[in-house]
């Protein structure tokens, strides 16, 4: 069967799909992702089940009715069965979103629901719960010039005690159809991430930015229903507090008995990087007003 | 283990205010603070996804319903330690394309579903979305696809819940549900609280007494509420809607709704507002 080969967080994946504007890679593939059985951890060695996944140190298996079963082994290799006809798109959604986070916290990497993006030389990453606007805020400072590392996961590794770097995931934001009307995005290749679902991968192209970034910043994205757009220095314990809260998976991470790792993860970053609050009115008439105000706060 | 009560109602029945207190309770606070969002929301889109490990995002609304059982079950599971768990609902009781009741009975406890006069939920709801009219909040209580959210970019963390027209939702509840439901009128909550919240301590078993409601009843005083929402906002209340901690009296349609928005209600409720006593024998509203 044909592999193809991708750098994605800087690591060299090889996949059972061409996947379109991803850049490629000539290294020996770190990762593999393939189809096979997938099978759960047994039961002596399991540290969390929830109702679709079971988790062991370095084993993650998820099953997802009609869609597929994977696992996840050792931080470098995915394993896919899929479940009756079930298209690709849907298979390349869900091992480039839960799966891929999972082994990255298996190769002991810290994993924040979080967008990152790079503007005036300033890389700020952009968290904060589901729903919170993560996709739509990279999109609208996407249109204002800044480039965009990663979309919904951001990955961060320590050069040292006092840098942390973020690594590019891929170069694509994910939006809904009825957020791209409003935004008018226009120049961009764009595609359904699943047949019945009305979201679309856009593939941003150059404005991907592909080399590694120190992060300078971690805004928490807080809708609120004032008027006002407001930022909140974050401090002392309240950095573990939300960086906590951002993290990729907790009960997964506990399940992997990666939860010590993690938490000298966030310690360190709390140690390295600002930390922001941004409450702030899901308006479209205050989108230009909020991203002036970004800009002003974060990338200035 | 059969540990889950769910609060049911339609939005703007006073789900918030029996959430406060029966979670003033439970914590024995001296002051309820609404930052704190109190028990859990079935349609916390974070719990929900942490539970599923992966995103919501990826599915189809059926598909989503399709999961929910198990991940009440789940929730279930997690919290056999500790005191019931009170979840919150806004979706009528239904099936999901697999057959399955989305709310389990087999962890279920029990329900207590909140009634309130369509006629003021009416008034109330209008100023929630922030609509120029109250024909327009008519228009959305007798929606049989009345949902939350609207739609896909205003989630507010939560996914996506199927609310039905008011008749329908009372309805699933209260008449159709095959889990135990103990129906609570939000005009017994204002008129008599002490003696309808203590109604509902005593139905679910807990340990309170009249002297701790009472004082869970203070602390979850209206126009405390209001004062810190003036100061801190309210996560639950919709970008652009008026206040969420409105006065939430009784009747107050009778000063706000014209008789064609009252006709419309009526037309479109009247079996369902005959059993609950919010029509005459005549049909006329009360």
């Amino acid at each position: 069967m044909q592999t193809y080969h991708y750098n994605i967080c800087g690591l060299t994946v090889e996949f059972p799909w061409k996947i379109d504007y991803f850049p490629t890679s000539n290294q020996t593939p770190d990762v593999f992702i393939q189809f096979g059985v997938a099978s759960p951890p047994s039961k002596e060695v399991m540290l969390y089940q929830g109702p679709y996944c079971q988790v062991a140190p370095n084993h993650f298996f998820l099953s997802i009715d009609n869609i597929a079963n994977f696992m996840v082994r050792d931080g470098n290799l995915i394993t896919i069965e899929p479940q009756g006809n079930i298209d690709t798109d849907s298979l390349k959604t869900f091992v480039l979103s839960s799966c891929l986070g999972v082994l990255l916290i298996q190769r002991n990497l810290l994993v924040l629901h979080a967008a990152v993006l790079k503007k005036n030389g300033k890389t700020v990453a952009f968290g904060g719960g589901p729903g919170c606007g993560k996709s739509t805020l990279s999109a609208l400072l996407l249109k204002s010039g800044a480039g965009v590392l990663a979309d919904n996961i951001a990955v961060i590794c320590f050069d040292n005690k006092t840098t942390a770097m973020t690594l590019p995931s891929f170069p694509n934001i994910h939006l809904w159809q009825s957020t791209l009307d409003k935004l008018a995005i226009n120049g961009y290749n764009s595609k359904k991430i699943r047949p019945e679902i009305n979201k679309y991968v856009i593939n941003i192209g150059a404005d991907f930015v592909n080399t590694p970034q120190p992060l300078s910043s971690l805004c928490i994205l807080s809708p609120w229903n004032k008027r006002e757009i407001h930022f909140e220095q974050i401090t002392g314990a309240e950095k573990i507090f939300q960086l906590t809260n951002v993290s990729f998976r907790t009960k997964i991470t506990r399940g992997l008995g990666m939860d010590q790792q993690h938490f000298k993860h966030i310690s360190a970053l709390s140690n390295t990087i600002n930390m922001v609050k941004l409450s702030y009115p899901q308006d479209w008439a205050l989108n230009s007003t909020l991203i002036n105000h970004i800009d002003e706060y974060l990338f200035k | 283990m059969k540990n889950i009560i769910w609060l049911a109602s339609f939005p703007r029945s006073g789900n918030t205010w029996l959430r406060y207190v029966i979670s003033s309770l439970l914590e024995q606070a001296d002051a309820a603070k609404i930052d704190i969002i109190p028990t859990l929301h079935c349609a916390n889109r974070k719990a929900i996804e942490e539970t599923l490990s992966f995103s919501v995002s990826l599915l189809s609304v059926e598909e989503v319903n399709n999961f929910r059982p198990a991940v009440y079950r789940q929730w279930s599971k997690e919290g056999t330690q500790r005191p019931p768990l009170f979840i919150k609902v806004h979706d009528c009781y239904a099936k999901n394309e697999n057959g399955r009741h989305i709310f389990p009975s087999d962890v279920t406890q029990a329900t207590i579903y909140l009634v309130r006069n369509p006629l003021d939920i009416c008034v109330s709801y209008a100023h929630f979305w922030g609509l120029d009219n109250y024909d327009k909040a008519a228009d959305l209580i007798c929606d049989k696809a009345h949902s939350l959210p609207a739609n896909n970019i205003d989630l507010f963390g939560q996914i996506y819940q199927h609310i039905a027209d008011w008749s329908a939702n009372v309805d699933s509840w209260c008449n159709e549900s095959k889990i135990p439901v103990k129906i609570v009128k939000y005009e017994d909550m204002k008129h008599a609280p002490l003696a309808t919240f203590s109604n509902i301590v005593e139905y679910l078993n807990l340990p309170y007494t009249e002297d701790e409601i009472q004082s869970a009843l203070q602390h979850c005083d209206i126009t405390k509420f209001q004062q810190q929402e003036a100061e801190i906002g309210f996560g639950d209340r919709p970008y652009g809607g008026d206040k969420f901690f409105r006065q939430g009296k009784v009747n107050v349609w009778q000063d706000k709704l014209t008789k064609h928005t009252v006709n419309k209600i009526v037309s479109c409720h009247n079996a369902m507002m005959q059993q609950f006593g919010y029509l005459n024998d005549a049909g006329d509203p009360i």
